[in-house]
């Protein structure tokens, strides 16, 4: 995009009401146009004074330990005082990293565009390792497995954290990228070295016609999750992998 | 050099406190938080229209602010246009993502009362001039600005809607954006005068 072609989207651009396509190829140019990087600014600042004018609200009390703590924690700054801080802290970055996990399937679906894929794919990487160092600053050692495909030919790929400690709710999060067609549906299974199923059920399916997800927030104790299988609907193995310690 | 956070923020100590709340700083962390959680938070819950979401996505907002803080350049913007973009990208983000691929339909709660609560003075002020600055806006300008930046309306929507075509939609939104941030500028500009015992 020339600068003449930029300028023409800079004010959706900065409203945010720009397709996505246009806004990548924006974002691409601002990267390197000092001047267009300028013209946004400019428009943002003005933008600015839209959001600062609205009647104020204000947040709980509380709001500001939860900001304060989760920096802290993700800069590796925070150990908790209780137990139930540690649960707290857990639970609304679990519940950020969920988001963020859905939002990579949004942006998948929506764009259908390697570069931007791999974005968010790094920004979801991102957010996931903070969670870890997040878990880790609770006392905990977080389980992570890169899951691999049965078959050569599988284009199927995966990751899988499983966290436990006594502080908080054991729980296991998946997630996968999977062929979806028609009435495709799959299963996960967290198991023990004896082969005891720790976690199990159906993958759900994100907004992206790929990705999978499956949760388990129930409790049960995972400390012996060693291996991970995802199989499809005729009870095949697709994906499987072994649990090892996240590297502090 | 030493800053003080205490009054008034120059784009120096902007660019000291990010560097400080990127390192982790408890202090700075506190500070940004004081200064813009509460704008950080209205806007958030005036697109969201729930409390739990606006509270989720203020924690998001400042998060981001710390993992993206060593890209802020104080010498190209303020902080808190830095800031209220982040929450205003996030919020949109979010919309789309729950209400699938589509385009995002924001929700501008205008029931939602004012607190009466005691602000901090620097963002009072902010406060202020923002309001000053959209009164000098014509009425059909404000209108146009409401319904791209609350309601999530594209230009090609506004023209559709309003019988405008689609470049003058783009013109005068571009032109109140202008407005808008001149008129903060000027506003900024007379405070440090008479902070400085000149002229109004």
């Amino acid at each position: 995009m020339s600068c003449l072609q930029v300028r023409d989207h800079l004010t959706e651009y900065a409203l945010g009401t720009l397709a996505p396509e246009d806004s990548r190829q924006v974002e691409r140019h601002l990267e390197w146009c000092e001047g267009c990087r300028k013209e946004v600014t400019e428009l943002q600042e003005g933008l600015t004074s839209v959001a600062l004018s609205l009647p104020v609200a204000d947040p709980p009390p509380q709001l500001e330990e939860r900001v304060v703590t989760r920096i802290l924690a993700a800069s590796g700054r925070w150990r908790p005082v209780s137990r139930q801080a540690a649960r707290g802290l857990v639970a609304s970055t679990l519940a950020a990293v969920l988001v963020a996990l859905g939002a990579l399937g949004w942006a998948v679906a929506e764009r259908q565009n390697a570069v931007d894929v791999k974005q968010q794919a790094a920004d979801e990487l991102a957010q996931a390792n903070q969670f870890v160092r997040i878990l880790q600053s609770v006392g905990a050692t977080p389980y992570i497995a890169k899951l691999r495909p049965t078959s050569q030919n599988s284009q199927a790929s995966g990751s899988v954290l499983v966290y436990s400690a006594r502080s908080v709710k054991d729980f296991v999060l998946a997630q996968l990228v999977l062929p979806s067609g028609k009435g495709a549906s799959y299963s996960f299974e967290l198991t023990d070295r004896s082969g005891h199923i720790l976690s199990g059920g159906n993958l759900t399916k994100t907004s992206n016609a790929d990705a999978w997800l499956f949760l388990d927030r129930t409790g049960r104790d995972l400390s012996g999750g060693v291996n991970v299988l995802v199989l499809d609907s005729s009870g095949s193995a697709v994906l499987s992998g072994v649990l090892k310690p996240a590297a502090p | 050099m030493t800053f003080d956070f205490d009054g008034p923020l120059t784009r120096e100590s902007e660019q000291e406190l990010m560097r400080q709340l990127v390192a982790g700083d408890e202090r700075a962390i506190r500070t940004v938080y004081a200064r813009f959680g509460r704008s950080v938070y209205t806007l958030a819950l005036r697109l969201l229209g729930s409390a739990e979401a606006a509270e989720e996505l203020t924690q998001d907002v400042f998060l981001a602010a710390w993992r993206k803080g060593s890209r802020f350049d104080s010498t190209r913007g303020r902080l808190s246009t830095w800031l209220m973009a982040i929450a205003h990208n996030l919020a949109v983000d979010r919309l789309r993502h729950e209400r699938g691929a589509g385009r995002p339909t924001l929700v501008l709660v205008d029931e939602v009362p004012e607190s009466v609560a005691v602000d901090e003075e620097g963002a009072m002020l902010d406060r202020d001039r923002a309001r000053r600055a959209l009164a000098g806006l014509s009425a059909a300008e404000r209108h146009l600005l409401s319904q791209a930046y609350f309601y999530g309306w594209t230009a090609r929507e506004i023209s559709e809607a309003e019988g405008i075509p689609l470049g003058t939609v783009k013109t005068r939104l571009r032109t109140a954006l202008i407005k808008l941030r001149t008129a903060r500028e000027e506003e900024a500009r007379a405070s440090v005068r008479i902070a400085e015992g000149g002229p109004e």
